[in-house]
């Protein structure tokens, strides 16, 4: 076989060894799972999810996004097994990338084809929400050692993903050196840069932390009488919120709760998300690429953020005729998200200019190859250099595409508010851009936790409970108890 | 013959070796030594715990209030974490009293945290008929303790470019709890720098 149809029938064949995850556009597989579950039809969203994801072994995200749908329609157990599974995976991480931090940067099959390419291990952020999500499932079903658990863990995935962050950021600046590569996103012509380099993105300490995640486990560790463990967490939620006053009365008052007897009431904290995380989108901008000693400039696809909802952030919370609690926005996993894609975007360009550049290089030299051989007579030579040169042409068009993945069924923003009730049943309601929506829970011994979910117009109520029979559009939620702590 | 073969003979050789040590591979598992020093990060660590324990039982036996040998009766209060760590304050009185009880001279009483367990217990045995009336635990034989223990741990976290330092200082006091003295109070002091490199 002559080498140049060896040369193409390699190249056609690693191009086809990953094609599914290249052509891959999560936008568009997801943008259906989410609508379905905004208008309330979890099942069909489920289902949607299932289609997408026919091969047997399953990746990060549909572990992410499936435990994320049961928990909507409040089944916690597959919902905590999902995510379980997926926690199984960010761990096998952990330990690859501490063994091996050079794996961090990047992989050959992404420099070759797209980002798409490399196998999907999460953002920082979606790692740590994984952990306080499994915590805020085993709260639901009211297993407070269990949460504990689910929270050192987090405690313990965050400290190694800053070791790990540290190493990357190190090794991108080095490879950015040596590679002569632009990874300031301000040097992308067109990139909307406000999106991921704003106030409120800049504010974050870190993409990975979060206050709600410390907040929570200062409320476990609480109701578990472990008051010294509870301090750091309620501390921890002010460094990263400051200036919320929800976070501050939390510590300020916690000598004092923990000295308290029992006064027959309940200490309840309410839990409201908000809207969907947002979409990763794949768009093309021109970064400037060193040919034959030229700065010339090349198209290449790069991640933008859209958020699927126009934000809601609730004021208030109404808990029967005459309760009006104020709600605090204490995170945004939009703002994570963001923050996210700020620091993954020196690593991002660095793989895009040495993928681009290596394209380009081979483009030029098939387009000069094949006027040489023209030029010196070899016309049938020349044109096998020109269809060469432009199925590398062609070939790098169709599989420069920006990485979509993330996990898109996470909410946009997480409130809170807390206070004590009366033990036994009450009537919250939250407005809501559709109106007012409402669900009826009961609370009992001395802790309570209540998270309730708003999509679009639909309230979800994360209530340990059986089968309801409300119609599909009804705005009355479930019934059920919350599992308090009594001790 | 063209170029590539070698190549691609040395590539897939490579490949094939390296996917079969990715197979060998195995993970090991050892014991250590559980009171070894552990330097892996700055933050709160076993050594610490084991460090603060140490110097403080060692101080609290040689207080008059205990060196007197009369059995003082102890109850351990929550240690305050002042730092933003978590750091499970309860894992260093847990430690403080397993080693002054292993010196047999001091005895403790149960502590706020234990109280419920304890009067659940007494309940338990007063309300099941199964017990021997004569052994169960009847409610107001329970002994107070003439002191108590509390204290706090506090932190202070400078980090530079290349270089974090950590600054702990615990600090533990027994107080009469009849007249409301302090009686005995020490600190124990932690400094950990870790420089990049």
């Amino acid at each position: 076989m002559p080498l140049r149809a060896r040369s193409l029938l390699l190249a056609v064949l690693v191009a086809s060894l990953p094609a599914c995850a290249t052509f891959r556009s999560y936008d568009t597989e997801l943008r259906d799972t989410l609508t379905r579950a905004a208008a309330g039809d979890v099942g069909g969203a489920i289902a949607t999810l299932e289609r997408n994801n026919r091969r047997t072994r399953k990746d990060l995200l549909y572990y992410m996004e499936r435990g994320e749908l049961e928990r909507l329609r409040t089944r916690f157990e597959p919902s905590t097994d999902a995510w379980m599974r997926a926690s199984e995976q960010v761990a096998a991480w952990e330990s690859a990338a501490l063994a091996d931090p050079s794996r961090l940067a990047g992989s050959l099959a992404s420099v070759t084809l797209n980002d798409k390419s490399r196998p999907y291990e999460g953002h920082d952020y979606e790692k740590v929400m994984l952990t306080t999500r499994i915590a805020l499932n085993h709260l639901a079903c009211g297993d407070w050692d269990a949460a504990r658990v689910a929270i050192r863990q987090t405690h313990e995935r965050e400290a190694v993903i800053a070791r790990l962050r540290e190493q990357e950021i190190e090794k991108v600046r080095s490879e950015a050196e040596r590679h002569g590569a632009r990874t300031r996103i301000e040097e992308l012509d067109g990139y909307p840069v406000e999106t991921i380099d704003n106030p409120e993105v800049n504010a974050l300490r870190n993409s990975y932390q979060s206050a709600i995640s410390h907040y929570l486990a200062g409320f476990v560790y609480e109701a578990l009488g472990e008051p010294g463990l509870a301090a750091a967490g309620y501390r921890q939620a002010i460094e990263l919120r400051p200036d919320t006053p929800v976070l501050e009365e939390a510590l300020a008052g916690l000598d004092t709760r923990t000295a308290s007897a029992d006064d027959g009431s309940t200490d309840v904290l309410f839990l409201i998300e908000t809207g969907l995380a947002p979409a990763r989108l794949s768009r093309q901008f021109s970064l400037p690429i060193p040919v034959n000693r030229e700065l010339v400039l090349i198209s290449v696809s790069f991640p933008v953020l859209h958020a699927p909802l126009a934000p809601f952030l609730p004021a208030s919370l109404h808990i029967g005729e005459d309760r009006s609690w104020p709600l605090a926005n204490v995170t945004s996993i939009d703002a994570m998200a963001r923050r996210a894609l700020q620091d993954e975007m020196p690593a991002i360009m660095l793989r895009g200019f040495v993928r681009s550049a290596g394209k380009a290089i081979a483009q030029y030299q098939a387009q000069r190859a094949a006027r040489d051989r023209h030029h010196h007579g070899d016309d049938s030579g020349g044109a096998a250099l020109d269809v060469g040169a432009l199925a590398l042409m062609l070939g790098s068009m169709i599989t420069e595409s920006a990485d979509e993945r993330g996990w898109r069924s996470l909410p946009a923003n997480l409130l809170v508010a807390r206070g004590k009730l009366p033990r036994g049943p009450h009537r919250v309601t939250l407005p809501t851009p559709a109106g007012e929506r409402s669900a009826q829970v009961h609370v009992s011994g001395r802790h309570a936790f209540i998270a309730l979910r708003l999509i679009g117009k639909r309230l979800f109520a994360m209530l340990p409970t059986v089968e309801t029979h409300e119609p599909r559009d009804s705005n009355l939620v479930r019934i059920a108890p919350i599992g308090g702590r009594t001790d | 013959m063209t170029p590539l073969t070698p190549l691609l003979r040395i590539a897939t050789v490579s490949v094939l070796a390296a996917a079969l040590l990715a197979g060998c591979a195995k993970d090991t598992v050892r014991y250590g030594d559980a009171r070894g020093v552990e330097t892996i990060t700055n933050e709160f660590g076993s050594t610490d715990l084991q460090m603060i324990a140490e110097a403080m039982t060692r101080s609290l036996l040689d207080a008059p209030v205990v060196a007197a040998n009369n059995l003082p009766i102890v109850t351990v209060q929550e240690v305050r974490n002042k730092t933003s760590e978590y750091i499970d304050t309860r894992a260093i009185t847990d430690s403080i009293r397993a080693e002054l009880q292993k010196s047999g001279r001091v005895r403790f009483a149960v502590d706020a945290a234990d109280m419920a367990n304890q009067k659940e217990e007494v309940d338990r045995q007063q309300d099941d008929e199964y017990y021997d009336r004569e052994q169960t635990a009847e409610k107001g034989r329970m002994v107070g303790a003439q002191y108590r223990l509390e204290g706090n741990i506090s932190s202070i976290v400078k980090q530079a470019k290349d270089i974090k330092d950590v600054y702990y200082k615990f600090n533990l006091q027994m107080w009469n709890v009849r007249d409301g003295l302090l009686e005995w109070t020490d600190e124990k002091e932690i400094r950990k720098t870790t420089t990049k490199g």
